[in-house]
C-alpha cells in the first residue's frame, strides 16, 4: 500500500501538478511537445514557489509541515490564476509550428538520443556515487524530515543549533534540502532514496526538458537538427568529465545537489529566455519566466544565486548591445532583483546574525 | 589541486583538464563569427560568449569576483559560459551544412576531439553497484539499521570512525555523533579541545584505548564503533564497554548498563 501511495504521489507531484503549473505560460495547444513544455515550466515555478514560503519560515524557525501547507495554498492560487489566464488565452496560438510527420531518420535520432538519455538516468537508478558533501546536504533533509524542522539540527552531530552555523547559513537563502525533504513527506519516501535514486532520474530529464527548450528556439521548424543538438549535449556531458569541477561532472554525478541543479537547468533556462528577448520572439510572459528562474535558482544553492544574477546580466548587457538601447535591457536586468534580496539576507544572517 | 593562490590560468586549465581549450575556445569563436552570416542566433551566442569572457573569465574579473566570492569557488563561473550548449550549436550547424566536406570534417573533428581530450563519466570509476537503497557505504548503511533497530526510535549517541560519520546521519538522524565531517573547518566548527583529541585518536594508526573510551563516556556515547583492523593499546571490556556487534569491519561496542 505504502508504495503504491508513494508512485501515486510520485506522478501526481512530480508530473501532473507540474504540468498544470507550467500551462499559464504555453498557449493552449493538444500537442504532446505543449505538454512537455508546459512540465518544464510547472517544475520550476514549483522551486520558485517553495523558495518564496520557505526562506522566512526558517529564519522564523517554523516546523516543516507549515512550509508544505502554506506551499500548497500558494500553488493553488497559482493554479486559479493560471486557470483565469487561460480562458482568456486564443486556442491553438502553435508554438509547435513543426507539426510535420517524423521522417526515418528523424526517428533513428530520436532512438539514439533516448539511449543516451536514458543510459545517463539507468546510472542514477542503478548505479551508486557517493559524494561526502550528502554529509551536510541530505543528512539536513533527513533530520527535516524525522524531526519536522528545518535546520534546526547540525548536519554533522545532531546537536540542536541556536543559530544557523557555518554554512548553514547559505542553506537558509537556499534550501532545496527542504524541499527535498517536503516531497519526502509528500511522498512517504525516506529523502535520501528520494536523493539518490528518484530525484536526479526526474531532475535529468527535466534538463534535458529545458536542453529542447532552447533547440527549440534556435530551430523552431528543424526537428534533425534539434535532434542532432541533444545528442551532442548529451555526448560532451558524458565526455566531460575533464576534472571534477565541470559542469558536466556535477550533472552527470550528484544533480540531487542544489549546485548541479545550477548548470543543469537554470543557466540553460536564462539562455532559452535571452534568445527570446535577442529574437524578439513573442512568447507568453518571458520576463515573468526569467524572475520565476531565479527565484527557483535562489532555491537551489548559494551558488544559484549568484550565477544566475551574473548570467542575467551578462543577458541584459549583450541585449543593451544588440539594440543599442539601455531600455531593452532592463527588464533582464531587474529581474536580479530576487538574487539581490536572496543574497542579502544571505548576508544579514552572515555579518549580523552569526557575530 | 587548486592552491589559494592558484592564477587564473591555473584554474582555467585545471578545470578543462589541459590547454587544449584554448584552440577549442578559439575555433568555438570563429565558428560562430563564420555562422553568424548564416543565423542570427550565432550572433547572439557570440556577443553572450564574448562579453561574458570579458564580465566574468579573465584574471582581471578574477580578481574582481574573489573579492566578493571565495577563490576556491571562483571556477564555477566558467559555468556561465555554457560551453557545452555553444559547442553543440556549432557542431550541430556544421554537420548540417549543404557542403558535404565541412560535414565531414566537422564530424572527424568532433570525433577527434572527444577521443583526445574527453574523459567519460562513467568508465572512471565515479559510479559503483548499489548494495542498498540508500546508496551508501553498505557497512555504513549495515551499522545504521543495527543502531536504529536497537535503539528502537530512540535518540542514541556513538563516536564512530571518519571511514563511516558522513553516512550514518543520512540514514537516520535519530544517530547522534559527537562530531562528523570537517570538525576543524567552517561547516561544523567543533570548539572543544578533547574532541580534537579524540577524533586525532580516532584517526590514528593504534587507537588509544585508555583515552578513547572514557573520554567517549563522559561525552555520553552510548555506542563506540572502531576499525576492526585497528590495533588497540588495551582491552575497552575494561572501560565500561561490551562488545555489542561485528558489522562490516567494524566493532561496536556499546555501555554497559549499571
Amino acid at each position: 500500500m505504502g508504495k503504491v501511495w508513494s508512485l501515486v504521489t510520485l506522478v501526481f507531484y512530480l508530473g501532473a501538478v507540474p504540468f498544470l503549473m507550467g500551462s499559464l505560460y504555453v498557449p493552449q495547444c493538444r500537442k504532446l511537445l505543449s505538454a512537455v513544455r508546459s512540465w518544464g515550466y510547472g517544475m520550476i515555478t514549483m522551486m520558485a514557489a517553495y523558495q518564496i514560503v520557505c526562506v522566512p519560515l526558517i529564519l522564523l524557525h517554523r516546523p516543516l509541515t507549515e512550509t508544505v501547507i502554506l506551499w500548497h495554498v500558494l500553488l493553488a492560487g497559482w493554479l486559479a490564476v493560471c486557470f483565469f489566464l487561460r480562458i482568456k488565452q486564443k486556442t491553438g496560438s502553435g508554438e509547435d509550428v513543426c507539426g510535420k510527420k517524423w521522417k526515418n531518420t528523424e526517428f533513428i535520432l530520436l532512438g539514439v538520443l533516448l539511449f543516451f538519455v536514458l543510459s545517463q538516468c539507468a546510472f542514477y537508478a542503478l548505479g551508486m556515487h557517493v559524494d561526502d558533501d550528502d554529509a551536510r546536504y541530505v543528512a539536513n533533509a533527513v533530520a527535516a524530515w524525522e524531526t519536522n524542522t528545518m535546520f534546526h539540527f547540525h548536519p554533522n552531530n545532531g546537536e540542536a543549533m541556536s543559530y544557523f552555523m557555518g554554512e548553514i547559513g547559505k542553506e537558509v537563502t537556499s534550501p532545496i534540502m527542504m524541499y527535498y525533504a517536503a516531497l519526502s513527506m509528500l511522498l512517504r519516501i525516506h529523502p535520501t532514496i528520494l536523493c539518490h535514486t528518484i530525484l536526479p532520474t526526474v531532475l535529468l530529464i527535466l534538463s534535458y526538458c529545458i536542453l529542447w527548450l532552447l533547440s527549440d528556439e534556435i530551430w523552431p521548424k528543424e526537428r534533425q537538427k534539434r535532434l542532432i543538438f541533444l545528442i551532442l549535449c548529451a555526448v560532451f556531458r558524458i565526455m566531460g568529465n575533464t576534472s571534477t569541477y565541470t559542469d558536466a561532472s556535477v550533472i552527470l554525478m550528484r544533480l540531487w545537489q542544489g549546485k548541479a541543479l545550477v548548470p543543469a537547468v537554470f543557466l540553460p533556462f536564462i539562455l532559452v529566455l535571452y534568445l527570446r528577448f535577442y529574437m524578439k520572439m513573442e512568447k507568453p510572459y518571458p520576463v515573468l519566466l526569467l524572475l520565476t528562474g531565479n527565484v527557483a535558482a535562489c532555491l537551489a544553492s548559494g551558488m544559484g544565486i549568484y550565477l544566475t544574477a551574473i548570467m542575467t546580466g551578462c543577458c541584459a548587457v549583450a541585449l543593451m548591445i544588440r539594440q543599442k538601447s539601455f531600455r531593452s535591457g532592463l527588464p533582464v536586468l531587474l529581474c536580479c532583483i530576487p538574487n539581490l534580496c536572496y543574497a542579502g539576507i544571505y548576508l544579514l544572517i552572515l555579518k549580523v546574525i552569526l557575530r | 589541486m587548486l592552491m589559494e593562490n592558484s592564477s587564473f590560468i591555473e584554474i582555467f586549465e585545471l578545470y578543462f583538464g589541459g590547454r587544449y581549450i584554448y584552440v577549442l575556445l578559439v575555433c568555438l569563436i570563429a565558428a560562430l563569427i563564420f555562422l553568424r552570416k548564416k543565423t542570427r542566433i550565432s550572433g547572439a551566442f557570440l556577443l553572450f560568449l564574448i562579453v561574458t569572457i570579458i564580465c566574468t573569465c579573465n584574471p582581471l574579473a578574477m580578481m574582481f569576483w574573489t573579492k566578493i566570492i571565495k577563490r576556491h569557488i571562483y571556477r564555477r563561473m566558467f559555468w556561465n559560459l555554457s560551453l557545452i550548449v555553444l559547442f553543440s550549436f556549432v557542431v550541430t550547424e556544421l554537420l548540417c551544412s549543404k557542403k558535404k566536406w565541412v560535414s565531414v570534417l566537422c564530424a572527424a573533428a568532433t570525433v577527434f576531439c572527444l577521443c583526445f581530450f574527453g574523459k567519460s563519466m562513467y568508465f572512471t570509476g565515479n559510479f559503483e553497484r548499489t548494495t542498498n537503497p540508500f546508496k551508501i557505504p553498505q557497512n555504513a548503511a549495515s551499522i545504521a539499521n543495527y543502531l536504529v533497530t536497537e535503539e528502537e526510535g530512540k535518540e542514541t549517541r556513538v563516536l564512530a570512525p571518519s571511514g563511516i560519520f558522513c553516512y550514518l546521519r543520512q540514514y537516520s538522524s535519530r544517530i547522534h555523533q559527537l562530531y562528523g565531517r570537517d570538525i576543524y573547518g567552517y561547516t561544523s566548527p567543533v570548539e572543544s579541545e578533547e574532541k580534537h583529541r579524540l577524533f586525532a585518536c580516532m584517526e590514528a594508526e593504534n587507537i588509544d584505548v585508555p583515552y578513547v573510551f572514557p573520554t567517549a563516556r563522559s561525552f555520553g556515547c552510548t555506542y563506540i564503533i572502531l576499525d576492526m583492523e585497528k590495533p588497540l593499546t588495551a582491552d575497552p571490556l575494561k572501560y565500561g564497554y561490551d562488545i555489542a556487534a561485528d558489522i562490516g569491519g567494524c566493532r561496536i561496542y556499546k555501555v554497559k548498563e549499571e
